[in-house]
């Protein structure tokens, strides 16, 4: 630990504090949006380069561009522009506020248990390591994380895209804004054109390293989230947000998760198990399967795939 | 030899970028700062990738700095052309639909 | 193209540290603003200097993944700024 990490360590204190006393939501998410980059840095600095990739295309990234659209809807509405009013939203504060002290207590309270048990922790340099770089050769899965979270936890990332899954499906369910088409932009869309298609082999590439160092699918969904969000915001000819975000799309990812785990497991001999020398395949299939409804799911989040 | 160029290199890149970010800091009003985040710190950014690039540990990796160079030249040029029309067409009140029309009082062609 | 010259880890922790301090100076103006686009551009500041940081620290450290890193970085730092042209762009037209 070094006066760099202090650094970040303040720095993202101070991000995040000012980000909840923010004057205005659509500061916040900026703020949100600078806090994520910098929490990406810190991730580097304790070593988990996959995690960093994570936060910096989810956190920075697909979050940070959600939390602007919501405030530039909220704005609006609070604007009064072409709208009808909507329910009453308690930002900014009202006059006369004052802090609820109880609450701060409260938190305050919470804030030292966590830190009293953060402190408590044992340094990890022990049996959790240890287990996985014995069983790594085994697992045939050459990155640690992957095989983590595709073959010794394998059931937790299949719960976990469950979730995903019955959480897009709560989204589609709420009306979405509408979305108005925008004057053309010239530049923006010589620019979109090149990037977006970057983007996309930025996504494929991610989900090829993922099976020897850092990467995967979670990363790659994100980073082809981002692709589609541009060209969404570039107001590109080509939509791809409508077909992308269909139940057939988003569901493909925990469907063939569930049909591998189950057919390769029973040639295997355990559920979630794969026959020895399928295991590269098997992982990169599932991957692939989970990349394309990560990024749909988190399409799907921005509403407005139908035109208004 | 290699070792003093890329000293230099990293020398006038920190150089840049210190620049580009006082000019964040000190300059009066957000077109000036644009201005210095969108030059500065890129020129800074691409002389630290040559740095960089000359001791890459292969020649894909060489290829990915450059890559990134590149895409972050565009990315930061095409931000910069972004906020800097938003704040045009916001302090003059012109409605978004004006885009390529001439500048308010410049003599119609 | 294999091992480093012997003074280049000094010169790119220099370098890595003047960076620190520009990602420092960087988040006076985040957290000062005073409005929202120059707290916007010192978040894309954070990010080209994050993504100069993170090369640095691939060479430095010995892990290519940062540079993948850096890659995302500099896409989302458009991203990021695109979102925020034409969302402005919606709102002031409605």
């Amino acid at each position: 630990m070094n006066a760099t990490d202090l650094l970040l360590a303040l720095a993202l204190l101070l991000l995040a504090g000012s980000a909840l006393l923010a004057r205005s939501v659509q500061i916040a998410s900026v703020l949100f949006i600078a806090f994520g980059l910098l929490l990406a840095l810190v991730w580097v600095r304790l070593g988990a380069p996959d995690v960093a990739l994570a936060e910096a295309a989810i956190g920075a990234g697909v979050a940070g561009a959600l939390l602007m659209l919501a405030a530039s809807e909220f704005e609006s509405r609070r604007i009064g522009g072409s709208r009808a009013a909507g329910p009453r939203l308690p930002w900014p504060r009202p006059q006369g506020w004052r802090p609820r002290w109880a609450l701060v207590l409260l938190a305050l309270a919470c804030a030292a248990v966590l830190l009293l048990a953060v402190l408590a922790i044992e340094p990890l340099a022990g049996a959790a390591t240890e287990a996985v770089a014995r069983n790594l050769p085994q697992s045939e899965i050459a990155h640690p994380v992957t095989a983590v979270l595709l073959s010794f936890r394998a059931y937790d990332t299949l719960l976990e895209i469950a979730v995903l899954l019955v959480a897009v499906v709560a989204v589609q369910a709420a009306p979405a804004p509408p979305q108005r088409a925008l004057a053309h932009d010239p530049v923006l869309a010589r620019v979109a054109a090149i990037t977006v298609p970057l983007a996309l082999l930025v996504a494929l590439y991610l989900l090829w390293a993922g099976s020897s160092r850092s990467g995967g699918a979670f990363q790659a969904g994100a980073v082809l989230a981002g692709a589609v969000l541009l060209a969404r915001f570039a107001s590109l000819p080509l939509d791809p947000q409508s077909r992308l975000t269909r139940p057939p799309v988003l569901a493909l990812g925990l469907a063939l998760f569930i049909l591998i785990g189950l057919v390769a497991g029973a040639l295997a001999g355990a559920a979630l198990g794969y026959p020895s020398g399928w295991v590269k395949p098997l992982v990169l299939a599932i991957e692939a399967a989970l990349m394309v409804s990560i990024g749909a799911t988190l399409v799907a989040l921005f509403g407005g795939s139908k035109t208004a | 030899m290699l070792e003093a160029l890329t000293w230099l290199l990293l020398a006038l890149a920190a150089l840049f970028f210190s620049a580009g970010t006082l000019g964040l800091l000190r300059l009066p009003d957000t077109l000036s700062r644009i201005h210095a985040l969108t030059k500065a710190d890129n020129l800074g950014l691409g002389l630290a990738a040559l740095a960089l690039l000359l001791h890459a540990e292969s020649w894909a990796a060489a290829a990915q700095i450059g890559l990134i160079w590149l895409l972050a030249l565009a990315a930061s040029a095409t931000s910069g052309y972004l906020i800097a029309r938003r704040c045009l067409l916001e302090s003059h009140g012109t409605p978004a639909s004006t885009l390529g029309a001439p500048p308010p009082g410049a003599p119609p062609t | 193209m294999e091992t480093l010259p012997p003074t280049l880890p000094l010169a790119l922790t220099l370098f890595a540290l003047l960076l620190v301090l520009n990602l420092a100076l960087g988040l006076l103006r985040v957290l000062r603003g005073p409005g929202l686009t120059d707290r916007l551009l010192a978040a894309q500041l954070l990010g080209s200097t994050g993504v100069a940081l993170l090369l640095t620290l691939a060479a430095l450290q010995g892990w290519p993944s940062l540079r993948d890193v850096a890659l995302v970085f500099a896409l989302l730092g458009l991203l990021a700024a695109v979102a925020y042209a034409r969302l402005r762009a919606e709102q002031h037209r409605a």
